[in-house]
């Protein structure tokens, strides 16, 4: 293998001492690689493609009348059992495409209580992207549907970074993470649309200042809409039900 | 450790610019401070990627850029570095991010193989 350029085509014997490869390069191998080199401009946006998947997937659910929103947060925070109680809220007018990096177990939770559902099985990566929702979508049947749930894999920074073709991005901080992790994550939290202040009934045993996350919220994205929920005890999930219907257009019996 | 896909994805347009018959020397790209992508990290999987696709030589230059935001509560124009710099004339952190989010592949060079 040529050390000057790694590529395998060069045949030794090399006729010039290590030191002065490259100065004689043409002349040093049998083969005519010469080291001249071209630049070729390029100048995308790395996640170009995702993007315009992205956008083919927000067009995709515009043409259907739905109203997509992304949910993230770390791992435990309380994503499925707040996606399970929208499901025994919004039944079939609301389809979730769940990402995990294994197991079904998500989507299996969310139909049980009641919408439909399918689970992006990532196999490792650490955030869905605009390809794995595109093809999800093929998988759900969206007929009757008002609101899609996105729930993200569980982590506070690689999912910030990829669009979906989501309307509104969801940020979940639950008591049990702590009050600082607003600064500490971001840019997930600057670009969220709506905060949700999870298990907010244990606020009697945490020293968790709700203020404190809120204000770090709202300093980084003044236009934040914030909720204090808990779906284990339905407190606050009225408020929050009646935003996401609102937005997706679902009347509520 | 977004960072993999982020290079496989960027290896599949390099792929698709290069011309027949060339091998990679230099890929270009420039990392805004606020694209959440860690520069150490992408030379890793970098480094990893290319070689497992037959660019064993291929280097990665990485062109850093500064971010710029205007205050939401004063309009001042400033420079930050991270997400939690505050407006030095009012400080606070409720801003525009004018820039600095970018991450874009911007150029490669090939030799003659």
């Amino acid at each position: 293998m040529c050390e000057a350029c790694g590529c395998e085509n060069a045949q030794s014997p090399r006729t010039s001492p290590p030191g002065e490869h490259g100065r004689d390069h043409a002349d040093a191998h049998v083969h005519r690689h010469g080291h001249d080199r071209t630049a070729i401009p390029i100048g995308a946006e790395v996640l170009a493609a995702n993007n315009r998947i992205a956008e083919t997937n927000r067009a995709l659910l515009k043409s259907k009348g739905l109203y997509a929103v992304n949910i993230m947060s770390s791992p435990g925070s309380g994503k499925t059992t707040i996606v399970e109680y929208l499901a025994r809220r919004f039944g079939d007018a609301m389809a979730v495409i769940v990402g995990d990096v294994q197991t079904r177990r998500d989507a299996e939770r969310v139909i049980r209580a009641g919408s439909r559902s399918v689970q992006i099985e990532t196999n490792g990566a650490c955030h869905l992207d605009a390809h794995s929702v595109e093809h999800a979508l093929e998988r759900l049947d969206l007929e009757g549907c008002k609101l899609l749930v996105i729930e993200n894999v569980g982590n506070l920074v690689c999912p910030s970074s990829y669009d979906l073709g989501e309307h509104e991005k969801i940020a979940i901080l639950s008591l049990p993470e702590g009050d600082d992790k607003v600064l500490k994550y971001p840019s997930l939290f600057h670009r969220a649309n709506v905060l949700l202040i999870g298990k907010i009934d244990l606020a009697p045993y945490m020293e968790f200042s709700v203020d404190k996350a809120v204000n770090e919220c709202r300093s980084l994205n003044r236009s934040v809409a914030v909720f204090r929920v808990s779906a284990k005890t339905g407190e606050g999930m009225d408020d929050f039900c009646g935003y996401l219907a609102a937005k997706a257009g679902i009347i509520v019996a | 450790m977004h960072e993999l896909s982020l290079v496989s994805s960027m290896l599949d347009t390099v792929a698709n610019a290069m011309p027949p018959g060339t091998c990679l020397a230099e890929v270009r790209v420039t990392l805004g401070p606020l694209c959440g992508v860690s520069p150490d990290a992408l030379e890793f999987c970098f480094i990893e990627l290319a070689r497992a696709r037959g660019y064993p030589a291929a280097r990665l230059q990485i062109a850093r850029t500064n971010s710029r935001a205007k205050c939401k509560s004063c309009g001042h124009s400033y420079d930050l570095s991270q997400f939690d710099v505050v407006c030095p004339e009012c400080g606070t952190l409720d801003r525009s991010i004018e820039s600095g989010r970018e991450f874009t592949l911007d150029s490669i060079e090939v030799e003659e193989a």
